[in-house]
């Protein structure tokens, strides 16, 4: 499912497979290498596998949470320095990004155009 | 005499004093000083330097009225004349000079010459013989200072006058002594008189032993209205006695003409000429032993008035005590109708009725009810028999609110059944009307088979007002105690736990909700109330300690004012009762708290049920966006990619506005959602209104082809505020106007300042709205009710979630319309200046 593309790696992870196809469509006609995850089962590992410049990371989901991720990730050396946006339908998103460490927020439903200036923004630049 | 020594007479006459003189002078002296004949005057005239003592003018008479040469006292002065008189007298006439003198200097006005002493003394004349002189002396004249310079002295020879009073004093003194002589006479012999003498006082009668009136004196005349022949005149005097008093008078005297040198007395009624009976007071001696008098003496006093004020004393002495013993009655914790009779019983056993009863008006009935009745057995038992004739009596006393007096009951022509009043020797009736704070409750009735009086009438009005007051105070106390009842009953049965707590915090009160809600009985609530921590821990809404002072108890003191639904959180062990309180201060009359009322329900399952509608709203509105999110995006995604189809372009854009409206519908409902659970929380931050403004616009003009957003006016400046709220508020407002506006090409957007606030507003030129409307606009779920309806579908919450961000800024938002011409929205936000 992925593809090789010269503007970044990003990893998406939701629970939801419309929106997890929406968004690789868009990032990847827009030229950026994405891999999606519907579970956050493993997420940990694949990432340090797989070594993504921006992950986009949903909050609610079945098995493992979203903020429960979020900090993993921020805490562990290998991972601590790759942006993460939490992309939620949630209200109070901001407060979540603020307590977990996430570096931002999409909020759902997203503008196509604002899901590329996010990701254009916080897009760990190698 | 030398011209030095003495005024002639034609000087004296030039002086003011004339005019003084005339006013003390006799008219005889007078006379003869007009006549300018002073020294040919009989009195003896002389002026004397007051200082020195020395005469500067004396009149010719002084030789032929003492015997003495003028020269001589001239030469000697005023302390050599002095020697000349009589010893018993120098004395005080030196006295009474001497305060002449004294008052005269205390006297502030000194410029008149006014007659000072007035003087009776004897004098001893040349030969040696005392002679009674009268002096009237004056001020002649003063010196600078107003002080008495010279006396003027006018005498007269009164010895004759003196010498006459003498002897009239003792022709009186001869008198008395003959006419006492002569009185002792008199009575030694007229020993009949004598015996008039001790027994008189108003008017006396004589009556032999046969019974016959043998002497009246005149005084009987005041007393009986009949002179005295008159009386005598008359052939059977036992008439005149009033018929109640003969028997007694009889006894009296048939006893009384037994017994010799006896003395007694009774009181009686007579009947007077003019004005029916008086009551008088006879004393009779019997002298019939008496060979002088040979008669029984009596003596006459007319003691009406004193019977009269001693029966009223009697009675209002009686009902006086009556009262007390009806208030003593009425004070009784008795029941209603036990009370009434009992104070009946009293009325009527202390006043001789043989039959009292007492009517009331019951409760909301407009005849009287007949609610008590005491008396005599067979009245009691008969009272069935008369109740018409009653009716027409208590007709009388209720349609006048008058006391009724008739002291001829078988004569009354309301009397129907006359059987009755036969029967039972009924002769006399009163009723009296029984008002309570000027409203007729009912009324008194007695009868009684003797007469009334007035004076018992009148003061049984005073019996009737004490038993009227009773019976009011009665029904005020079972009014109380069947409200009390009723809220006691409503406090004890009350869902809501009700406390009442002194200023300490004690527990006065509480009702057994109060006792359910809290979990703990009334003993434990007294007693941790008194203990300074208590045991359960309370809590604001977030969770946060409640601190005492915070308590709306402790607020309600504080303030004064009651407090009002305020969420407080009772933790137990793992358990949290959620509870509303209101409370209210209770303040006497000079406005001092002294107690906290406070009411409270159990909102834990409210506030749990709160908690899951706020849960469920949270994921419904989650799982709505998250399909809708993949609806928006793909649509984007298909719009991307046919960029030169117009026709699927134009699809694709009606498309995502639904999507949009939809995604606003789902975050309006969280918000309302938010808003009524008081969670709306706001992200504040100085914020320049300007380029805030013009990125609104921005935003919203691509989103309408028909509408051109104008700023009309814009003020800069900074307000504190949540922007994302704010932006949410001024969008809403710009969309309802295009929505609103559809024929209307234009909308205005401008901000201005007024006072400490910014003024935001939207102006459309669309179908406006109706009066009637204005103020339901900002109401949940409002909507227009216009045709144009179907093409603005929603939930009707902008308006109403718009108006709660607005008052959470401390702000107000406002309508001003016309139907057809437009509408205006404005809302305002405070300036804070920059800390």
């Amino acid at each position: 499912m992925s593809k090789t593309n010269g503007r970044g790696k990003i990893l998406v992870c939701d629970d939801d497979s419309g929106i997890l196809e929406a968004i690789e469509i868009i990032l990847s006609s827009n030229d950026y290498e994405v891999k999606t995850l519907s579970t956050g089962k493993g997420i940990v590992k694949i990432i340090k596998e797989y070594q993504p410049g921006l992950i986009l990371l949903d909050i609610w989901m079945p098995q493992v949470d979203g903020t429960e991720i979020t900090k993993v990730l921020k805490q562990d050396p290998a991972t601590k320095n790759i942006p993460i946006v939490i992309i939620s339908a949630l209200n109070d998103i901001d407060k979540i990004a603020k307590t977990t460490g996430a570096d931002g927020t999409l909020s759902k439903p997203f503008m196509m155009k604002d899901l590329l200036k996010t990701v254009e923004t916080k897009l760990k630049k190698n | 005499m030398g011209s030095n020594n003495h005024a002639s007479a034609g000087q004296f006459f030039d002086m003011p004093f004339k005019k003084d003189l005339q006013q003390f002078l006799p008219p005889v002296l007078m006379e003869s000083f007009l006549g300018k004949v002073l020294n040919l005057t009989p009195s003896l005239i002389t002026v004397y330097n007051l200082k020195t003592g020395k005469y500067v003018f004396i009149n010719k008479s002084l030789k032929p009225l003492l015997g003495y040469d003028p020269r001589e006292w001239i030469e000697k002065g005023v302390r050599f004349v002095t020697t000349k008189i009589h010893p018993e007298d120098i004395n005080r006439i030196i006295e009474e000079n001497r305060q002449a003198v004294e008052k005269d200097k205390s006297m502030k006005r000194k410029t008149d010459n006014r007659l000072i002493a007035e003087f009776e003394y004897r004098i001893m004349h040349a030969n040696g013989i005392y002679k009674w002189f009268k002096t009237y002396g004056a001020v002649f004249d003063r010196d600078e200072k107003g002080e008495i310079l010279h006396v003027i002295n006018i005498s007269l020879d009164i010895t004759d006058l003196k010498e006459g009073e003498a002897k009239l004093q003792k022709l009186n003194e001869m008198l008395e002594e003959t006419v006492e002589k002569r009185t002792q006479e008199l009575s030694r012999s007229e020993k009949r008189f004598r015996s008039l003498i001790e027994n008189s006082s108003d008017g006396i009668v004589l009556i032999t032993a046969t019974g016959k009136l043998t002497y009246a004196s005149p005084g009987i005349s005041g007393i009986l209205g009949l002179s005295p022949e008159e009386l005598l005149r008359i052939k059977n005097p036992a008439e005149l006695i009033h018929k109640d008093d003969r028997k007694n008078v009889i006894k009296f005297f048939t006893l009384h003409f037994k017994k010799p040198d006896h003395k007694t007395a009774i009181r009686l009624r007579v009947k007077s000429k003019d004005a029916g009976y008086k009551w008088i007071e006879i004393v009779a001696s019997n002298q019939l032993k008496n060979p002088d008098i040979k008669s029984v003496v009596i003596n006459f006093r007319d003691v009406t008035n004193e019977i009269i004020s001693q029966k009223r004393q009697q009675e209002e002495f009686k009902n006086a005590a009556l009262r007390i013993e009806l208030i003593e009655t009425f004070s009784k914790k008795l029941d209603f109708r036990k009370t009434l009779d009992l104070s009946l019983q009293t009325i009527a056993s202390k006043l001789e009725t043989c039959l009292a009863k007492i009517w009331l008006y019951e409760k909301g009935q407009d005849a009287l009810t007949l609610s008590s009745v005491y008396g005599d057995k067979e009245l009691v038992q008969d009272h069935i028999n008369q109740p018409r004739w009653s009716k027409v009596q208590n007709g009388r006393i209720t349609k006048n609110n008058k006391s009724y007096l008739t002291n001829n009951v078988p004569g009354d022509k309301d009397i129907k059944d006359k059987a009755w009043v036969k029967k039972h020797g009924i002769k006399s009736f009163a009723g009296y009307p029984l008002v309570v704070d000027n409203n007729l409750i009912g009324i008194l009735t007695l009868y009684s088979r003797n007469e009334i009086s007035p004076q018992a009438h009148a003061s049984l009005q005073l019996v009737a007002n004490s038993l009227a007051q009773g019976i009011g105070r009665k029904y005020a106390e079972s009014a109380l105690e069947e409200s009390e009842k009723k809220y006691f009953t409503i406090f004890e049965t009350l869902a809501e736990g009700i406390t009442l707590q002194d200023v300490s915090g004690k527990i006065l009160a509480a009702n057994p909700s109060a006792e359910r809600i809290l979990e703990l009985n009334y003993d434990e609530m007294v007693k941790r109330s008194q203990k300074k921590k208590p045991k359960s821990q309370f809590i604001k809404e977030d969770y946060t300690p409640l601190p005492p002072e915070e308590f709306p108890f402790s607020r309600a003191i504080k303030t004064g004012k009651p407090q009002s639904n305020i969420t407080v959180g009772i933790t137990r062990e793992n358990k949290t009762t959620w509870i509303l309180v209101n409370s209210v201060p209770l303040q006497n009359e000079k406005g001092k708290i002294y107690a906290i009322a406070s009411s409270f329900q159990d909102i834990t399952d409210q506030k749990q049920l709160q908690r899951q509608k706020d849960e469920f709203i949270s994921i419904a509105s989650h799982e709505l966006k998250t399909p809708i999110t993949t609806i928006k995006s793909f649509n984007e995604i298909i719009k991307s990619q046919f960029k030169n189809n117009e026709k699927a372009e134009r699809y694709l854009d009606r498309m995502g506005e639904e999507i949009d409206r939809l995604t606003q519908l789902v975050s309006d409902l969280l918000d309302v959602s938010k808003t009524q659970s008081g969670k709306l929380v706001f992200k504040r931050d100085y914020i320049d209104v300007r380029p805030f403004i013009e990125g609104i616009i921005d935003d919203i003009q691509p989103t309408t082809a028909t509408h051109k957003l104008m700023i009309k006016k814009i003020v800069d400046g900074k307000i504190y505020m949540d922007k994302y709220r704010i932006y949410q508020v001024l969008a809403n407002l710009i969309s309802n106007a295009i929505k609103y506006s559809p024929k209307s090409d234009k909308i205005f957007i401008a901000n201005k300042i007024e006072k400490d606030f910014m003024v935001f507003s939207v102006q459309d030129f669309g179908i406006g709205i109706f009066e009637k409307n204005l103020d339901k606009i900002f109401e949940p779920f409002f909507q227009a009710p216009t045709t144009i309806r179907q093409s603005h579908s929603g939930l009707g919450l902008g308006l109403y979630i718009s108006r709660e961000i607005i008052n959470r800024h401390g702000g107000k938002i406002y309508v001003e319309s016309r139907k057809g011409e437009g509408s205006t929205f404005s809302f305002t936000l405070p300036i804070y200046k920059a800390p």
